[in-house]
């Protein structure tokens, strides 16, 4: 398992350096540099050529944020069609070159499978209309309540969804996420709180974007399942739709803590099937340390587990072999 | 027709066959049967872990009196990695390690070969986890037998890799030791 103290400092830098700017303008590239940061204290760097699918959504990530920062720079009819553009690319970026899109023996059109068309023409639009959909939800309709809950909500399904990803075996996978959730942590925390400001809208192409890219990570090459990956999805989305007249819509901060208790409890359940899943993949291995404690030949208390899927086993005393201590008999 | 244009054709006719004559290259196709692939690495620097590849395809060529004109080549599916541990395996194949879904073969492509005391030198470009990398191994063997109408020649190698040379997650080497120890056995048989 990946070091949880490393993890944890990871999460709490991004926080922290970009905790300043959810008071400032300069938020959306905080936010940025928060995650840079957290990348950094997890040794996680793009490589160059970006190969895998984490290296192309590490090099994705400031293009999302740029497409949140020109909102203020370009016209509408520009910004949407850049922030479209960004969200299309997720799909055929995380996807390159891979299995999904090519087979070396198969037949293809323009190097990609007539199978890897059809995947692309029926995934590429979803971040976009995933987007469109939670813009209006928390914008269109002037739900401020929404709007107040949602960055959280995000923060809330990017982290449960990179620990699923790592109870998975994708390590590399999951750790990625958790500075992004750092580095949103501050902004969700301040729009609970202090409520939404119209000057200050959440970055939500590069939150739900990123979102987006590591679910498509975990479900192509981690091992997330579809129905994992639509429910991560479908949770911001469902949390944000309007609730039935008369039940707390008046009442904007009790509505923020409906929706936020249901996402926790949505990302709970879903948090509790991939550990049980876990616990299944991972019980020959944890049988076999089960009776290696009980032998009388008590050997290397190393976490057997641990050790068997190549992670660091806890530093122990050498191997000792106890005898078995025969049964006592009463003398004579 | 003349006897000149006879001549002509004639010997237009065994220019063309002399180059297919000459040449004494013989072909092979990897037996998957009587062949294997399999690694070990370092575990905490304590002991081994041993694993296979159970789909491994190839072909070679072999020119027995012009060596430099013989070739190997050798493709590797990535996915078929067993280690005798499910979890394991599955471990292996995602991104931490393998990245199957991204690098589904694991390939070497000789490009020069020499004759050497009991087998052959041959260099080529190692691709493994999106990288290549020119490697030189030692192909022991080439002895050629006919079993039941097959022309056979088996060849062993055992090469040592460094993960961290193919741009393995340097976070997920730690444990399991950097090197790698390949070894090939594997048996050709004629086309």
């Amino acid at each position: 398992m990946p070091d949880a103290l490393l993890s944890l400092l990871a999460f709490l830098t991004a926080a922290v350096v970009a905790a300043p700017g959810a008071a400032t303008r300069l938020y959306p590239l905080l936010m940025l540099a928060g995650c840079v940061c957290g990348l950094l204290v997890l040794q996680i760097l793009p490589g160059l050529p970006p190969v895998s699918a984490a290296d192309r959504f590490l090099y994705l990530l400031p293009v999302l944020m740029l497409a949140d920062l020109a909102e203020t720079v370009l016209p509408t009819r520009m910004h949407r069609l850049l922030r479209s553009t960004a969200l299309l690319t997720p799909v055929p970026l995380i996807l390159h070159q891979s299995v999904w899109l090519t087979q070396p023996a198969a037949a293809t059109i323009q190097g990609i499978t007539p199978t890897g068309w059809l995947l692309l023409a029926g995934l590429t639009p979803l971040p976009l209309t995933g987007a469109v959909l939670l813009q209006r939800l928390t914008t269109g309709f002037s739900r401020p309540a929404v709007a107040a809950g949602l960055p959280l909500n995000l923060t809330c399904c990017l982290l449960c969804s990179a620990v699923v990803i790592m109870l998975g075996g994708y390590l590399k996978g999951g750790l990625l996420a958790l500075p992004l959730a750092g580095s949103m942590l501050p902004f969700a925390l301040r729009n609970v709180f202090a409520g939404p400001r119209p000057d200050r809208p959440l970055p939500l192409t590069y939150c739900w974007g990123s979102l987006c890219c590591l679910l498509l990570i975990g479900l192509f090459f981690g091992r997330l399942t579809p129905l994992q990956c639509s429910c991560f999805a479908a949770i911001p989305l469902v949390t944000a739709l309007p609730l039935p007249p008369g039940s707390a819509e008046h009442c904007g901060r009790r509505q923020t803590v409906i929706r936020t208790v249901l996402t926790a409890l949505l990302c709970s359940l879903l948090l509790y099937q991939a550990w049980s899943v876990f616990a299944v993949r991972m019980l020959p291995l944890l049988a076999h340390r089960q009776q290696l404690a009980e032998q009388p030949f008590r050997c290397c208390p190393a976490d057997a587990c641990s050790a068997t899927l190549g992670q660091t086993a806890s530093a122990g005393p050498p191997c000792v072999h106890k005898p078995p201590v025969p049964p006592h008999t009463p003398a004579g | 027709m003349s006897v000149s244009q006879a001549l002509l054709s004639l010997a237009l006719c065994t220019a063309t066959l002399l180059p297919v004559s000459a040449s004494a290259a013989e072909e092979y196709v990897y037996d998957a049967v009587h062949s294997s692939v399999s690694f070990k690495a370092r575990h905490l620097d304590i002991s081994w872990i041993h694993g296979r590849f159970n789909e491994v395809d190839g072909k070679f060529s072999i020119d027995r009196q012009d060596p430099t004109k013989s070739s190997f080549q050798l493709t590797i599916k990535a996915d078929s990695v067993d280690t005798a541990n499910a979890a394991r395996d599955e471990h292996l194949r995602q991104p931490d390690y393998f990245d199957t879904k991204q690098f589904p073969t694991i390939e070497f492509r000789s490009t020069k070969v020499r004759a050497i005391e009991g087998g052959y030198e041959v260099t080529g470009d190692f691709t493994m986890h999106g990288t290549t990398r020119s490697i030189t191994i030692q192909l022991m063997g080439g002895r050629q037998i006919e079993s039941r109408g097959v022309r056979r020649v088996g060849f062993s190698t055992e090469l040592r890799l460094k993960r961290s040379d193919y741009n393995f997650d340097k976070n997920a080497i730690g444990p399991i030791g950097d090197e790698a120890v390949v070894i090939i056995d594997c048996e050709g048989m004629s086309k």
